[in-house]
């Protein structure tokens, strides 16, 4: 077991090597002028370094002054030891503005995710349990709209419906007009009905593919041997399905979401920019937007990270869930 | 009676009492018993008849800009009282170059005779307080005219000049001592203007210094080259001058009326009804266009200046028109036709679906293929490659194309490229893992055995015997797959990385919403192109469902 963890986590490293090097090397695509003239422009900022200061430190960071294979170590180097260097709109270091963003995004993911299992997992037994019903056909065809509905527009419906015709939440933003007067449990609760909204939006797009995956695994479940043999036994359904069916159906599913952990640190980048949460997606919309390299750097690192993480984790839960898997 | 007796004749395995259906068939007769797949189906058929044949059926191309009539208020006339004199000079005179702001110096410092830089002596007669005919001086007179009965009745009537035995005289008189001046007319010097009945109307100099003389005198007519004209007194210092059959002629007023607008002529009767207007202080007024229609308009006065306004049509973009029968979902900001759009939208949705698919799965299955089958390091090395492919981060790698597009200034249809390669050069992956696990599993099989004993090229065997076996999962991937990128290529351009005006997208046609004015007030511009995507997408996953239960029977979705 250990061996084998050892093994998949140097082969991540690995990979992790070759996706920072085209991650590296896409960002060297950019024209140099382009990164001139955004050094330029950073630079006319009120309270900015100049102009040679944002250019050397660039150099300095990306190896931009060398070779491109050179220039991927100069900045790898760094990188491992935790410089990503200074977010060009934000005017301060990278590792900083991500601590101070990273937990909206993972709030917003958590609750989503709750959202996520409680919706459609049972939802997911039921439909199994009464194939062909109307129920079956119903959360089916649910699942299909919630896997079908494009997130930028279903937040916008719900942001017209509840933000502009009820008037019930606020159309941007994580904090109300009023949060400074608030007592802290006041801004808690501020911030908590902010997030109402995205994470409505979050849960629905992503509880189709849980609500299928758990539905076809119990339906799979159902049909195998060891059930036949509890009916037969004369166990009451309720038994055969919660205590039989239900724990084995778990095994593939604790497999998905153990690998979909590491992608609630990923942020939403679509949602959080429709609703405007300073989270991590937002964060790293803007930096896109405004052309600065080190974020987007750092940003594309962590989400490689993250699904490297994933597939490590999903892969070693299987190992450890099921005993009957082997780990080779 | 007659089919039970055919039946009873029949074999046990009669074509015609068990009906063989091949594999192939058995999957359509399944699939054509799911009904949402069926929906599917006919949602799919009925987007491609909107997106391509409605798109040649509609009158309007995606590109069409329509305009709407508008009544603004706009700026018709500006008023100004004039303060300044004008100086109207007598036919064939020229004027020295400082000759107007020395008549501005003698008006308000009162000493009516001066000299000009070229040394020429000039001289203000005064008609009116603001009136004046200029004199240029010849010489001197002798002061003995001071008992001349001319000079009296003008120093009475509190004049500076007058007329003695055909001759002009000007007179000054400073610390008791007068001095007498003969003169020749130069021009009229008034703080009037003169505003012709047609814009073609020239006054001469006769008519200029006799109206003035005149409006001076309070007379009721004059005449000026051989012509008889009277004057009509309105208010302090305006006159509407007729002409001998009573008709309009001229309009004199102390008001400076001009025209904002190109080439419109400002009629005396306007000019009159504006400074009728102005003096008792209206805010609105009516006066006779050219056509003798009544037309209203608006006066408004800030700092002495007076604006007048009128409500007139002009064109402007019909942005944001509500549905009508012309343009059945609105029209968007730019004033296009939103139906149109949605049509060439559905257009490059569907397509870039196809096209990305398409690439996706070559690669897929050749990579996959290759890996599957040679197994071992080929396998291994393969694979690790596709997890690497799997680990670029898709969204922020397009923002950054699309930015590095930006900069290059890529044209519509080239984003519209670069698009496909990118997504499906991402999106491949997927597949090529699908691909090589069926071909792992498969490959154990009996019937490779049999292939491999046989001694068929390694190429025959991948792709004759090998990759058939993979289409049906294949098939249902792919469809759900067209959902999928029909979703990312929409939420790109709605995030404005995909495709850019002036091509449209379902995408960038919901981009609208980033005004938050729009979201609210202009429901009719995002909710069509999203539900287009929602059913689109639907449809394909319905389909893709549809066929996976076909194929597989055992699975029951």
């Amino acid at each position: 077991m250990k061996k084998f963890v050892l093994k998949r986590v140097l082969i991540s490293c690995l990979l992790l090597v070759f996706v920072t090097m085209i991650i590296y090397g896409v960002m060297r695509c950019m024209p140099t002028s382009y990164v001139e003239q955004q050094a330029m422009e950073l630079s006319k900022k009120p309270g900015a370094k100049s102009y040679g200061e944002w250019r050397d430190q660039l150099n300095a960071q990306y190896g931009l002054d060398t070779g491109i294979v050179q220039g991927y170590f100069t900045w790898a180097g760094k990188a491992v030891r935790g410089q990503f260097g200074d977010s060009w709109y934000w005017n301060q270091p990278v590792t900083k503005k991500f601590a101070s963003v990273i937990w909206y995004s993972f709030a917003l993911a958590l609750g989503s995710f709750i959202l996520e299992i409680v919706i459609a997992i049972p939802a997911g037994i039921l439909a199994a349990r009464k194939q062909y019903s109307t129920s079956d056909y119903v959360i089916t065809v649910l699942a299909l709209i919630g896997i079908s509905l494009p997130s930028f527009f279903f937040a916008t419906i719900l942001k017209y419906i509840f933000a502009i015709k009820l008037g019930w939440f606020d159309l941007y933003g994580i904090v109300g007009r009023m949060h400074d007067q608030l007592s802290p449990v006041g801004q808690f609760f501020d911030m908590a009905k902010h997030m109402v909204l995205p994470t409505i939006v979050l849960a629905i797009v992503s509880i189709g593919s849980l609500m299928r995956y758990t539905r076809t695994n119990m339906l799979e479940v159902l049909n195998s041997d060891y059930i036949r043999t509890a009916r037969a036994k004369g166990l009451s359904e309720s038994v055969v399905v919660n205590k039989h069916a239900f724990r084995n159906t778990l095994i593939p599913i604790i497999t998905l979401l153990g690998g979909t952990l590491p992608g609630l640190f990923s942020g939403a980048m679509v949602t959080e920019t429709l609703f405007q949460i300073p989270g991590i997606g937002y964060t790293s919309y803007q930096c896109v937007m405004q052309g600065d390299i080190p974020f987007v750097m750092f940003y594309m690192t962590f989400i490689a990270i993250l699904t490297l993480l994933g597939n490590l984790i999903a892969d070693i839960l299987y190992a450890v869930v099921d005993p009957r898997v082997r780990v080779n | 009676m007659d089919n039970n007796t055919e039946k009873k004749d029949m074999k046990l395995d009669s074509e015609q009492r068990v009906r063989v259906l091949s594999p192939g068939m058995l999957v359509a007769k399944r699939f054509l018993r799911n009904k949402l797949a069926i929906a599917g189906v006919v949602i799919i058929v009925c987007m491609f008849l909107f997106a391509f044949v409605g798109g040649l059926l509609n009158p309007y191309s995606q590109s069409q800009v329509f305009y709407t009539t508008d009544e603004m208020k706009k700026d018709y006339a500006g008023a100004t009282e004039i303060s300044d004199y004008q100086i109207y000079a007598a036919d064939g005179v020229t004027l020295p170059s400082d000759a107007f702001s020395k008549t501005i110096l003698a008006a308000t410092t009162q000493k009516y005779v001066f000299e000009t830089k070229d040394g020429s002596q000039l001289g203000l007669g005064k008609v009116s307080d603001s009136s004046y005919i200029m004199y240029a001086i010849d010489g001197s007179a002798s002061a003995s005219l001071a008992d001349s009965e001319e000079y009296q009745g003008a120093a009475a009537a509190g004049q500076n000049v007058f007329t003695k035995d055909g001759k002009s005289y000007l007179f000054t008189e400073q610390d008791g001592q007068l001095d007498f001046y003969t003169g020749t007319e130069m021009a009229v010097v008034c703080q009037l203007s003169f505003t012709g009945y047609t814009a073609e109307t020239q006054f001469s100099y006769d008519f200029y210094h006799n109206a003035i003389v005149a409006m001076a005198d309070d007379e009721t007519g004059f005449t000026a080259d051989d012509s008889t004209y009277t004057i009509k007194q309105e208010g302090k210092s305006a006159a509407m001058v007729e002409d001998a059959d009573g008709k309009d002629y001229a309009y004199i007023s102390n008001m400076n009326i001009n025209s904002v607008v190109d080439g419109v002529f400002l009629t005396p009767a306007f000019k009159e009804a504006v400074v009728a207007a102005i003096e008792d202080d209206k805010e609105e007024f009516t006066a006779e266009d050219k056509d003798g229609n009544d037309e209203t308009y608006l006066l408004s006065q800030k700092d002495g200046q007076y604006t007048i306004k009128r409500y007139q049509e002009t064109k402007v973009v019909d942005s944001y028109a509500s549905p009508s029968k012309a343009h059945w979902v609105g029209t968007d900001a730019n004033g296009m036709d939103l139906l149109a759009r949605l049509m060439y939208g559905g257009r490059i949705s569907l397509l870039i679906g196809f096209v990305v698919v398409a690439i996706e799965v070559v690669l897929g299955i050749i990579v996959g293929g290759i890996a599957g089958f040679f197994g071992g390091w080929v396998d291994n090395v393969l694979m690790r490659f596709v997890d690497i492919v799997y680990c670029i981060p898709a969204i922020p790698l397009y923002m950054i194309l699309g930015s590095i597009m930006d900069y290059y200034k890529v044209s519509a249809t080239g984003r519209i490229y670069m698009l496909c390669i990118v997504m499906s050069v991402l999106g491949w992956v997927g597949i090529a893992r699908i691909v090589r696990g069926q071909i792992l599993s498969l490959r154990e099989q009996e019937f490779m055995i049999a292939v491999e004993a046989t001694g068929i090229s390694i190429r025959r065997r991948i792709f004759r015997h090998l990759i058939p076996n993979v289409i049906p999962q294949l098939i249902v991937f792919a469809t759900m797959g067209l959902g999928d990128v029909i979703l990312s290529e929409a939420t790109l351009s709605f995030l404005g990385l995909g495709i850019k005006y002036p091509a449209a997208s379902w995408g960038s046609i919901i981009n609208a919403v980033n005004d938050s004015y729009v979201m609210t007030n202009y429901v009719f511009v995002w909710i069509p192109a999203g539900i287009l995507i929602l059913l689109t997408v639907l449809a394909f996953n319905f389909i893709g469902d549809g066929l996976r239960d076909a194929f597989d029977p055992k699975m029951k979705r």
